[in-house]
């Protein structure tokens, strides 16, 4: 599971009514390197929860990114590099995701969370 | 990478079976032809190099690695079934190097495991292009519209979805009223080869013809949840009926309970459950 994936998941669970952003306990994590491109990581930004995006990545041991996203960041190369890393390159191999309103928790495995909830969760 | 070569990197690369198919989600192999074809579709209208794709139910992968081959920026694969994401994790992993491919364990029908999910308000709208090939509602009537809904929830882009020819009518109403589609068009219709899969399948492999869709959300249009769950229920509970005398008609050994695949299938259908 990158980041990028992680901006997009939540819990659902029955009775939960803000199961967003999860929160990240990572156990094991990898690097792979991704070719930077420019033009696609501007194109990311908007569609970016970015405060949450921003204490993920914390929460896997990257630092370094503003707390918003600065105004002249096509341009800004080495911001787009920190995005891009943050983004692309880490991926959460093994750990867990905990919803911030419930508690429930989520398991990555082999790189895959689990979202599914049982049948009493729905 | 042209088509025909596309499709044969596929066909060598990507086992698209099912180990342990399931028949209640619908389980059929997506053949490398079809696959390409869906990418053929989708390349030629710029939606697929360099854009952020989701391939919602991806079973063992065929259009996520398709998609990864013609150069989307990332793909992410979302799938109910861990034994398909096994399979799927494996056939990432034939390729040299290895294929980068997100994978989430979600369920596409409900939307549970995404903000944005069907009882999230907020948020959403995250990726480009959606590709999918959904169950087309064989088992759980409504299969195929709930898996429409998931894509126009998280698609701001285009999405690309095969749906049985018998069904054109009613996906585009549907995609126009429930979704407030912009636009609807059927790019091709392409032959689906289901190879016999579960233990009612009688023949070796039925062809259905299939529709490839595609669709452009109207960005800021909001899905009413409430009415579509009534309309799904709705769908469901008939088919439920369907299934229940298809199966009483099985037992008696009539020639009913063929889905999706046609017919049944005698001791040939080794790996249905």
């Amino acid at each position: 599971m990158r980041l990028l994936a992680h901006n997009m998941l939540a819990c659902n669970a029955k009775g939960v009514v803000n199961g967003f952003p999860l929160k990240i306990v990572p156990k094991e994590t990898r690097e792979v390197e991704v070719d930077f491109n420019a033009e696609f990581l501007t194109h990311m930004l908007p569609k970016m929860e970015w405060s949450a995006f921003v204490n993920a990545a914390k929460e896997i041991g990257l630092e370094g990114l503003p707390s918003e996203i600065p105004d002249d960041a096509a341009s800004d190369e080495e911001f787009l590099r920190t995005f891009h890393h943050a983004l692309l390159e880490v991926h959460v191999e093994e750990g867990t995701l905990v919803c911030p309103e419930s508690g429930r928790k989520f398991p990555i495995n082999k790189g895959i969370p689990n979202m599914l909830l049982n049948e009493d969760e729905v | 990478m042209r088509a025909r070569q596309l499709e044969s990197a596929l066909s060598a690369n990507v086992d698209e079976t099912f180990a342990t198919p399931k028949q209640r989600l619908e389980q059929y192999p997506t053949n490398a032809a079809l696959a390409a074809g869906v990418l053929h579709g989708a390349r030629a209208r710029g939606d697929v190099e360099g854009k952020f794709v989701v391939d919602l139910g991806c079973g063992t992968g065929i259009l996520s690695v398709a998609a990864t081959l013609c150069d989307a920026a990332v793909v992410v694969g979302v799938d109910v079934d861990e034994d398909a994401l096994t399979r799927c994790a494996e056939n990432l992993r034939a390729f040299e190097p290895a294929l980068e491919v997100e994978l989430v364990c979600g369920d596409v029908i409900d939307g549970s495991w995404t903000l944005g999910g069907r009882r999230m308000g907020r948020g959403g709208k995250r990726c480009d292009t959606v590709l999918m090939n959904p169950p087309f509602g064989a088992w759980r009537g409504g299969a195929d519209v709930a898996f429409l809904r998931a894509a126009f929830k998280i698609a701001d882009g285009a999405i690309y979805s095969l749906h049985k020819t018998s069904t054109r009518a009613h996906i585009e109403k549907v995609a126009k009223t429930r979704f407030h589609a912009r636009e609807a068009e059927v790019l091709a219709q392409l032959k689906y080869d289901l190879p016999a899969t579960y233990g009612h399948h009688r023949e070796k492999s039925v062809e259905i013809a299939v529709d490839l869709w595609r669709f452009e959300p109207t960005p800021g249009a909001v899905i009413d949840d409430e009415a579509l769950e009534l309309e799904l229920a709705h769908d469901a509970s008939i088919d439920g009926l369907a299934r229940d005398l298809s199966s009483k008609a099985h037992v008696r050994g009539g020639r009913g309970g063929g889905r999706r695949g046609g017919g049944r299938r005698g001791a040939r259908g080794g790996r249905g459950k």
